[in-house]
C-alpha cells in the first residue's frame, strides 16, 4: 500500500504529463524450450518510450494504452528478439511469448560505440555481454574480480589479497607505454573514475612504486542492482569513445524499474575466506601471517512498477576479518544503488540512478616496503636480519614460538587504514520525439572520496629495530585525502529508417567529460604514543596535486543495412581535450566495418540444421588515448627549503602533444553450428599504436630532466576464439561449456630513438620491466650470468633481457550445468602460457643464504660460499615459465521447492561456492601476483609513482594470493 | 505578447549557461611566463639553486662513497656495482650524477641571464652565488667526470676545460661580491684553489689556500638539508636513518661513521663542502711535491690542531649491527676490541672500531682522523708523510663525495646524453679507472678474524696512490 502511496506521490509530481489511456497489454514470457518463466525481459512497444519488464513469473502489463495496432519489441540477454504485433483492444491480452535461446547473440541488442542499441547483427565489431545471471552468481566484491573468467577476450589478474588493490586488466596487448591498460568504465552512460594504480600522493605499504598494494578505485565501483555488463576490447568498437579508449571500455548498465506489485529479496552469504598458502615457500608461512577468517555479507533488493513507472533498489552489507593476524586486512563494504524511471509526456522516459559505496579496509606492509614486511620476513628469508634462522621449517619449537612471537607484535602494531565513499550518479531523459528517432540525453556524475591513513608508532620502530630501545620521539602519522570528481555530459540521437530492403541507422550524438583530482597528503612526525591526530604531531608538512582534463567530442556513425543481412557502417569521432598541446586541434578517430550475415542465404538455407548461423565482419578503427593533464606546458616547478619557496625547471614542455592512437583492423566470424549447439566467435585483430607517448628523456647536458612526446611506435596482433559447445539441452538439462583462446604477439616497434627505460620494477641493478625497440613491451631486464662446464660464472651482462612477462596464449574456460532451471552448477576457469615471471622471493632466499637449487654449487664456493657476494650476478636464474591455470568459481545454486513455502514466498534459493579453489601452475610462486606497479619516469615527479601508468607487472615479490571464499548462500523472494 | 513573454522567459533561462562551464581547467601549473612576471623571482631561484646544489651534492655523495674505498654497500638499496667498481655509461645512476651537476649549471644559467634580466630587484650577491654554483657544475664535471658538455648537446669539455671555466666563474662572483667580509667570498678563494690543485697549478692553488686561511682559519661552507620537505641528505639515510644501515665504513674509517646521523624524523644534516682543512692539505701536498718535508710535517701538525677543534657528537648507534652482523651480509667488525691493519703487511691498530651496542659512541661530525702528532712526526720519509697527508684528506673529507677524485677514478658520459648529442664520441663512455684500482670489490675488501678479533684490509689505497704518484690520473703536483 505505501509503494503505492510512493508512486502516487511521484506521480503527482509529473502533473500534466501523464495521460491517462484505456486499455492494457498484458503476456507471459517464457523458454521456449525449457517452458520456464523468463524473468527481467524488455517488452517496449517499438517506437515509443513505453515499456516495461516481465516480473518473477516472466507476465508483463503495459498500461494506458489507447488502441490502436502497435508492435512489441520483446528482448533479453541470452535470447532472440522477439517482435509481436498487438491490436488494442482485440488482442492484446494473455500474449504468450516464447523466446528462443540466442546463442551466437545475432539478434541480440547492445548499447555500442555512444550509440542508443543496435542489433548485434548489424555490427562489424564483437561486444561480450556479462549477464545479470552471471554477476548473481559470482560472490565477487568488487568489479575486476566478477569479470575475471568471465570476459573471454581479458585477461584479468588481482595482484594480492589485501583489499582494494590495484589489478591489471587488458585485453588487445600493451598499447601504451605511459598509460595503464585498465579500459575506460561508464556507469549507465557516465564515465567513472579508473584509476587503477596509486594516485600521486597516496599511502604507500609496499615500498617507493607502490608495487603489489597501490589502492585501485576499481574496487570500490558500487555492485549493487547491475543488469549486465558489456565489454568493447578496443578498435572500431571502441571509436566512437574517442580519445580514452583504445584500451577497450566497460559499460555497466544498472537495473531499470521492475515489474508488478512489487518483489523483494533478501540474500544472506555466510562463510570462510582463507588465505590462499599453495605457493608459500615454508609450511610455517601460514601459521606466522594468516588466519582463516569469518565471511558474512546481507543483501536486500526491491523492484516493482508498471509501464509508466518503475523503480529498483539493492542494498548490501559486508564485513570480513580478512586472512591477515590480527584482522589487519579487515573489510567492511556497503553499497547501494537505486533506479527509477518514470515516463514523462507521451514521448519521455525519465531513467536515473543512484550508487553509494563506504568501504573501509586495513593493510600490511607487503613487497618492497623493507624493514620488516612480513612476507618478506617469512618467504623471502629476511628474518636473519633480525636474528632469527630464515629455514623457517627447520627451526626448533622454542626458536619457532620466539619468531611468532616477534612476528605477531610486528604485524599487530601497523596501523594502515583506508576509507572511501563512493557517490555515483546518473539521469538521462529519453525522448522518441517522432517515430524512429531516439534521443538521449546524459548527465552523470561519479564523486569518489578516499581517506588513506598510516601511523608507525615508536613502539612499532622499536620492535622492529628501525630506532633504538627508549626512542620517543620518532612516530609518525601520514594521510592522504583524494576527491575525484568526474562529470558526464552527453545527447546522442539515433534515427532508423527503412526503405525497400534497405535500413539505416544513424547516431549523431556530442559528448563531454570532466575529470578533476583533487589530492592531499599531510604527514606529522613525532608524533605521541596512541595518537591518531596529526594535529598532535611536533611536527607537520603537506603537499597536494591537482588533475584536471576536460574532453569534448561529436560523433555520427552511418549503419547501413541491405535485406538485412549485408551491412555497412561509418563512423567518425572529433575530440578536444585540454591535455593537448596548444598547437594540437581537434583529432579524429574514424572507423568502417563491413558485416555479412551469409546464413540468411537463400543459398545456405538448406543448411540451416547445421550452419545455423554464420556472420562475417570486418573492420577498421582508431581509438586513442590522452596525454596526462598538464603534461604539455612549460612550467616552473616550486620546492619548500628551509622555511622558504625555491623554482627550479618544471616541465620542458611541449606544444605538439597530443593523443597517442591504435589503428586496428580486424576480420572475424561468429558462427552458430547445430541448432546453435555449436557456436564460434573468431577474430583477427592487427592493431598498431603510433604517435605513441613516451617520457622521453632530454639528453643530461640540457639540464632538464623528461618530456612526454609522441614518439613510439608498438604493435599488438593475436587471434580471439571463443566457443560455447552445447552438449546436453533438452526440457530437463542443460550443459554447455564455454571456452576462449587468445593469442598475443606484442613488439615494440619504435621508442623514437630513446634508450630503454623502466615502466615498473626496481632498481636498474636488480630488475625492471622495460620498454626497449625489438622487444615485447615490459620485458624484464636484470643480469644474467653464464656458466661454465662445471658451474663456476664465466661471465655476467648487467642489463640482459631475462623475462618475457606477457603470455603469448590465454583465455578462459565456462562450465554451466542447469537442471529444470532449478539446480544451476557453474565453474570458470582462466589459463596462460608463454609468460615468465621472475621471483624476487627466490632471489632474496638465495641472497640471505638459504639454498637454491638452480645456483651452481661451484659459483657458490667461487664466491667463498658468500651467496651475496653473487646474488645480482644470477638474477636470471630465478626467471621461471608462468604457464598456469586457475579455477576462479565453482558454485551451485538450487531453488527449493515452492510447495515448502507459503504462498507469499515466490522463491527460496540456496547456494554453495568456492572462489579461486585450485591453481594449477608452472611456477613455484603465484605467477598472478606479479607485482603491478607503475613508475615514473620523470624524475621530477612527486613521489616516483606514475598515477596511471603503464605497467605489465612480472615479478614475485612479498605479496600475497588471492584468497579463497568458501561460501553459503540463501535467497528469498517475497 | 505571449510569444514575448516565452521568448523573453527562455532567453533569461539561457543565461543559466554562464553557471556551467565544464569545459574551464583549473591549472595548478605556473608557467614560465608567469613565474618571470611575478615578484621577487630571483630569490626564489636563486634559493632553487641553492637545493639543486643539495639534490647534487646528494648522488655525488652517495654514489661516489660507493665506488670509491670508503663504504660498502651491504645491503640491496643505492647501487650495487659502484663498488666493485663497476661504471658502465649504460647505468642509470651514471646519468643521475650527470644530469644533476648539468641541471645545476642550467639553473645557474638561467638565473644570470633570463631571471636576472627580467628581476631588475636582482642583487650582485646573488649574482655572485649563482656564478659560484655554475663554477661548482664545472668543478664537479671535472673531478668527477672523463668530459662533459658545458652547454646543450654541445662537445664535452676536459676536466682542465672545466676547471679553468670554474675559475673563470669564481673570479666573476669575487668580482661581484668578493669583500674579505663576506664569508661566501672566502669560499670562492677555496674553490678557485681546488680547482687550481687540480690543474696542478702549485703556486696558484697555495696561494688561493692561504688566502682563506687567512681570511678564515677555521672556514666551513655547508649545504643544508629539509627533511620536512623531502630532500634529506640521503647518505645519512644509507649510514644511519635506514633500519639497515645500507652502507658501511671500511673498518679503518669506522670511528669517523656516521658523521651524519638524525635524532628524529626530520633531524637530517648538513653536508659540507668547503672547509679550511682543504687549504692546509693542499698546501702540504705542494710543500712535500717541492721537497719541503719540515713544512709540510708543520703543515699537517697546523691541520690536527684545527681538527681537533672541530665538533663531535654523542649519541645512539646500537642500530648499526644490523648493518655489520645480521643477515647474509658481509660481517664487518662491531667491536672496540678489533685491531685493524691496513693492509696484509701493516700492524694492527685500535681505537679505530668502536663499540656501539653499549652505550652511545662519540663521532667528529665535521672533520676527524685517526693521525696523532706523534703519528707525524714518525713518518720521516717524504712518501710517509704523503701517505699520511692521503689518509688525512680520506678521512677528513670522509662522506663529502671527494674521495673518487684522490682515486683517480672517472664516470664516463652517459648514454642518454651520447643518444642526444652527436658530438660524444665513444671514447668518452668509457669510465677512467686507473689500472692500480683493484677490481672485483677489493678496494672494499678485508679479512676480518672473529676469534682473534682482528680486521686485515686487503688494500691500503693510500699507499697504493703513493706508490702510482706520478700516474697523471693522480697527486696533481707529481
Amino acid at each position: 500500500m505505501k509503494k503505492y502511496l510512493l508512486m502516487l506521490l511521484l506521480a503527482g509530481l509529473l502533473p500534466g504529463l501523464l495521460y491517462a489511456q484505456d486499455y492494457q497489454v498484458t503476456g507471459r514470457v517464457i523458454d521456449k524450450e525449457t517452458r520456464q518463466p523468463i524473468p527481467g525481459v524488455n517488452v517496449v512497444i517499438a517506437g515509443t518510450v513505453k515499456g516495461t519488464v516481465t516480473d518473477a513469473k516472466g507476465n508483463f502489463v503495459l498500461a494506458n494504452i489507447a488502441d490502436g495496432e502497435y508492435t512489441l519489441s520483446i528482448s533479453y540477454i541470452g535470447y532472440r528478439q522477439v517482435a509481436r504485433k498487438v491490436t488494442v483492444p482485440e488482442s492484446n491480452t494473455d500474449l504468450a511469448i516464447n523466446l528462443e535461446n540466442d546463442v551466437v547473440g545475432l539478434d541480440a541488442v547492445v548499447v555500442t560505440g555512444q550509440g542508443i542499441d543496435i542489433a548485434k547483427r548489424r555490427l562489424s565489431t564483437n561486444v561480450t555481454t556479462v549477464t545479470r545471471e552471471q554477476i548473481e552468481r559470482s560472490p565477487a566484491t568488487r568489479l575486476d574480480q566478477l569479470l575475471q573468467a568471465q570476459l573471454p577476450n581479458a585477461q584479468i589478474r588481482m595482484n594480492t589479497s589485501q583489499p582494494g588493490s590495484a589489478s591489471i586488466i587488458r585485453s588487445r596487448g600493451i598499447v601504451s607505454a605511459a598509460v595503464s591498460s585498465t579500459p575506460v568504465i561508464y556507469v549507465d552512460g557516465v564515465r567513472i573514475d579508473n584509476l587503477n594504480t596509486a594516485s600521486t600522493l597516496s599511502l604507500n605499504t609496499s615500498g617507493n612504486r607502490h608495487n603489489g598494494d597501490a589502492s585501485s578505485t576499481i574496487s570500490d565501483i558500487p555492485l549493487e542492482n547491475i543488469e549486465r555488463i558489456e565489454y568493447l576490447s578496443g578498435g572500431a568498437a571502441t571509436t566512437l569513445y574517442g580519445s580514452d579508449a583504445a584500451n577497450g571500455v566497460i559499460q555497466i548498465f544498472t537495473k531499470r524499474g521492475g515489474s508488478g506489485t512489487g518483489n523483494v529479496s533478501f540474500q544472506t552469504i555466510l562463510g570462510a575466506e582463507t588465505p590462499t598458502t599453495d605457493f608459500y615457500h615454508f609450511d610455517r608461512t601460514a601459521d606466522l601471517l594468516y588466519q582463516d577468517a569469518f565471511y558474512q555479507q546481507y543483501r536486500l533488493s526491491m523492484d516493482g512498477g508498471t509501464s509508466d513507472f518503475g523503480y529498483s533498489f539493492s542494498g548490501s552489507m559486508l564485513h570480513t576479518d580478512g586472512t591477515r593476524i590480527h584482522d589487519q586486512n579487515f573489510n567492511t563494504r556497503y553499497d547501494l544503488r537505486t533506479s527509477l524511471t518514470a515516463r514523462v509526456g507521451k514521448i519521455g522516459r525519465y531513467v536515473s540512478s543512484f550508487g553509494f559505496t563506504n568501504n573501509r579496509f586495513g593493510r600490511v606492509r607487503n613487497g618492497n616496503a623493507g624493514g620488516y614486511t612480513g612476507m618478506w620476513f617469512a618467504e623471502a628469508g629476511q628474518s636473519v636480519g633480525f636474528g632469527f634462522n630464515n629455514n623457517l621449517d627447520a627451526l626448533e619449537e622454542e626458536e619457532y614460538n620466539r619468531m611468532k612471537e616477534f612476528v605477531s607484535l610486528a604485524e599487530k602494531l601497523q596501523n594502515y587504514r583506508i576509507g572511501v565513499n563512493r557517490f555515483q550518479t546518473s539521469q538521462a531523459l529519453e525522448l522518441t520525439p517522432i517515430q524512429n528517432l531516439r534521443v538521449r540525453g546524459t548527465v552523470g556524475l561519479d564523486f569518489r572520496s578516499s581517506s588513506e591513513q598510516g601511523i608507525e608508532s615508536n613502539q612499532y620502530l622499536i620492535h622492529t629495530r628501525v630506532v633504538p630501545a627508549g626512542t620517543e620521539n620518532r612516530g609518525s602519522i601520514a594521510r592522504y585525502e583524494r576527491r575525484f570528481l568526474g562529470l558526464t555530459m552527453e545527447l546522442t540521437g539515433q534515427h532508423s529508417l527503412n526503405v525497400g530492403n534497405f535500413s539505416f541507422i544513424s547516431t549523431l550524438g556530442t559528448q563531454l567529460f570532466r575529470n578533476q583530482d583533487n589530492q592531499a597528503e599531510l604527514t606529522g612526525s613525532d608524533l605521541r604514543e596512541g595518537s591518531q591526530r596529526i594535529t598532535d604531531a611536533s611536527t607537520r608538512g603537506s603537499r597536494d596535486f591537482l588533475l584536471t582534463v576536460v574532453n569534448y567530442g561529436v560523433y555520427g556513425q552511418e549503419n547501413i543495412g541491405f535485406k538485412n543481412r549485408y551491412f555497412l557502417e561509418f563512423g567518425l569521432r572529433a575530440d578536444g581535450n585540454s591535455a593537448f598541446g596548444e598547437n594540437i586541434g581537434w583529432q579524429t578517430y574514424p572507423k568502417v566495418g563491413a558485416t555479412w550475415v551469409l546464413s540468411d542465404e537463400p543459398f545456405l538455407q538448406g543448411l540451416s540444421e547445421v550452419i545455423s548461423s554464420v556472420k562475417l565482419r570486418a573492420n577498421y578503427g582508431v581509438a586513442g588515448n590522452f596525454p596526462p593533464p598538464f603534461a604539455n606546458e612549460r612550467t616552473v616547478a616550486f620546492s619548500p627549503f628551509l622555511g622558504a619557496s625555491t623554482a627550479r625547471f618544471g616541465q620542458y614542455g611541449n606544444p605538439d602533444l597530443k593523443p597517442e592512437k591504435t589503428y586496428t583492423w580486424e576480420a572475424g566470424t561468429d558462427l552458430g553450428l547445430f541448432n546453435d549447439h555449436l557456436t564460434v566467435g573468431f577474430t583477427f585483430y592487427h592493431g598498431t599504436t603510433r604517435d605513441a607517448l613516451l617520457y622521453v628523456p632530454l639528453p643530461p647536458s640540457y639540464g632538464e630532466a623528461v618530456q612526454l612526446q609522441n614518439a613510439g611506435k608498438y604493435l599488438n596482433r593475436g587471434i580471439e576464439l571463443a566457443t560455447s559447445l552445447t552438449i546436453l539441452r533438452n526440457q530437463n538439462c542443460t550443459l554447455r561449456l564455454n571456452t576462449a583462446i587468445n593469442t598475443l604477439y606484442n613488439r615494440v616497434l619504435s621508442t623514437g630513438g630513446t634508450p630503454p627505460f623502466a615502466i615498473n620494477g626496481f632498481s636498474a641493478r636488480t630488475v625492471q620491466s622495460i620498454v626497449a625497440e625489438g622487444q615485447e613491451m615490459g620485458v624484464i631486464r636484470g643480469s644474467a650470468a653464464t656458466f661454465g662446464e662445471d658451474g663456476s660464472i664465466v661471465a655476467v651482462d648487467p642489463v640482459a633481457i631475462i623475462a618475457h612477462p606477457l603470455p603469448n596464449l590465454f583465455g578462459n574456460i565456462g562450465l554451466n550445468f542447469s537442471f529444470r532451471n532449478r539446480l544451476n552448477f557453474f565453474a570458470t576457469a582462466d589459463y596462460q602460457t608463454g609468460a615468465e615471471n621472475h621471483s624476487f622471493d627466490r632471489q632474496f632466499r638465495f641472497q640471505y643464504g638459504l639454498p637454491d637449487p638452480d645456483v651452481p654449487a661451484k659459483a657458490i664456493a667461487d664466491a667463498g660460499g658468500r651467496q651475496s657476494a653473487i646474488w645480482l650476478d644470477v638474477t636470471n636464474l630465478f626467471v621461471e615459465k608462468t604457464d598456469y591455470l586457475k579455477v576462479r568459481l565453482i558454485g551451485l545454486d538450487y531453488s527449493l521447492p515452492k510447495k515448502w513455502f507459503g504462498r507469499f514466498v515466490k522463491d527460496v534459493q540456496v547456494g554453495l561456492s568456492a572462489t579461486n579453489p585450485f591453481n594449477f601452475v608452472t611456477s613455484s610462486f603465484d605467477p598472478e601476483v606479479d607485482h603491478s606497479g607503475a613508475r615514473d619516469p620523470d624524475p621530477n615527479s612527486l613521489t616516483g609513482t606514475a598515477q596511471n601508468g603503464a605497467s605489465v607487472g612480472g615479478f614475485n615479490y612479498s605479496t600475497s594470493s588471492p584468497n579463497r571464499q568458501f561460501l553459503g548462500n540463501i535467497r528469498i523472494r517475497l | 505578447m505571449k510569444k514575448i513573454f516565452l521568448i523573453i522567459c527562455l532567453l533569461a533561462g539561457l543565461n543559466a549557461c554562464q553557471l556551467l562551464n565544464p569545459t574551464e581547467v583549473e591549472n595548478p601549473n605556473v608557467t614560465e611566463e608567469t613565474f618571470l612576471n611575478s615578484y621577487g623571482a630571483m630569490n626564489a631561484w636563486t634559493r632553487g639553486t641553492e637545493r639543486q646544489f643539495a639534490t647534487t651534492l646528494n648522488a655525488i655523495v652517495e654514489f661516489t662513497e660507493l665506488v670509491s674505498d670508503n663504504y660498502y654497500n651491504n645491503r640491496t638499496l643505492s647501487s650495487k656495482v659502484f663498488d666493485i667498481p663497476q661504471i658502465l655509461y649504460t647505468d642509470p645512476d651514471v646519468n643521475t650524477i650527470q644530469s644533476r651537476i648539468h641541471t645545476l649549471r642550467a639553473q645557474a644559467e638561467y638565473g644570470l641571464t633570463t631571471v636576472a634580466q627580467r628581476d631588475a630587484g636582482t642583487t650582485d650577491i646573488q649574482r655572485a652565488e649563482l656564478h659560484f654554483y655554475k663554477a661548482m657544475a664545472h668543478i664537479f664535471a671535472g673531478e668527477l667526470f672523463v668530459a662533459l658538455p658545458a652547454e646543450r648537446t654541445r662537445r664535452p669539455l676536459s676536466p682542465e676545460e672545466h676547471f679553468t671555466a670554474a675559475i673563470a666563474e669564481l673570479q666573476q662572483a669575487i668580482a661581484l661580491n668578493g669583500s674579505a667580509a663576506n664569508t661566501n667570498s672566502t669560499g670562492y678563494r677555496l674553490a678557485i684553489a681546488r680547482a687550481y690543485y687540480r690543474l696542478g697549478n702549485q703556486a696558484e692553488s697555495e696561494n688561493f689556500s692561504r688566502q682563506v686561511l687567512s681570511a678564515a682559519p677555521s672556514y666551513t661552507r655547508t649545504i643544508r638539508y629539509d627533511a620536512l620537505n623531502g630532500l634529506r641528505n640521503e647518505f645519512q639515510f644509507y649510514i644511519f636513518d635506514s633500519g639497515s644501515d645500507e652502507f658501511q665504513p671500511l673498518p679503518r674509517l669506522d670511528f669517523l661513521d656516521p658523521k651524519y646521523f638524525g635524532t628524529s624524523a626530520t633531524d637530517t644534516k648538513p653536508i659540507t663542502f668547503f672547509k679550511a682543512e682543504e687549504a692546509h692539505l693542499i698546501i702540504a701536498e705542494r710543500q712535500l711535491a717541492d721537497g719541503q718535508v719540515e713544512q709540510a710535517r708543520q703543515t699537517l701538525k697546523n691541520l690536527l690542531t684545527l681538527v681537533g677543534s672541530r665538533t663531535r657528537a654523542t649519541f645512539s648507534d646500537a642500530g648499526e649491527d644490523k648493518g655489520k652482523v645480521g643477515g647474509n651480509v658481509r660481517l664487518y667488525p662491531d667491536s672496540a676490541v678489533y685491531r685493524v691493519a691496513a693492509s696484509p703487511n701493516e700492524s694492527l691498530k685500535t681505537g679505530l672500531v668502536l663499540n656501539r651496542k653499549n652505550g652511545p659512541v662519540t663521532v667528529p661530525t665535521l672533520s676527524g682522523t685517526s693521525v696523532t702528532t706523534e703519528v707525524i712526526d714518525a713518518a720521516t720519509a717524504e712518501d710517509a708523510l704523503l701517505e699520511l697527508l692521503y689518509l688525512m684528506r680520506q678521512e677528513i673529507f670522509l662522506a663529502e663525495g671527494r674521495r673518487i677524485t684522490d682515486l683517480g677514478i672517472k664516470f664516463p658520459v652517459s648514454l642518454i646524453e651520447q643518444s642526444g648529442n652527436g658530438n660524444i664520441e665513444q671514447e668518452v663512455t668509457q669510465a677512467q679507472i686507473p689500472s692500480f684500482i683493484p677490481l672485483g670489490s677489493g678496494m672494499d675488501d678485508f679479512m676480518l678474524d672473529r676469534t682473534n678479533r682482528t680486521t686485515v684490509i686487503r688494500y691500503n689505497m693510500n699507499k697504493v696512490l703513493v706508490q702510482h704518484k706520478t700516474s697523471p690520473f693522480v697527486l696533481p703536483f707529481y
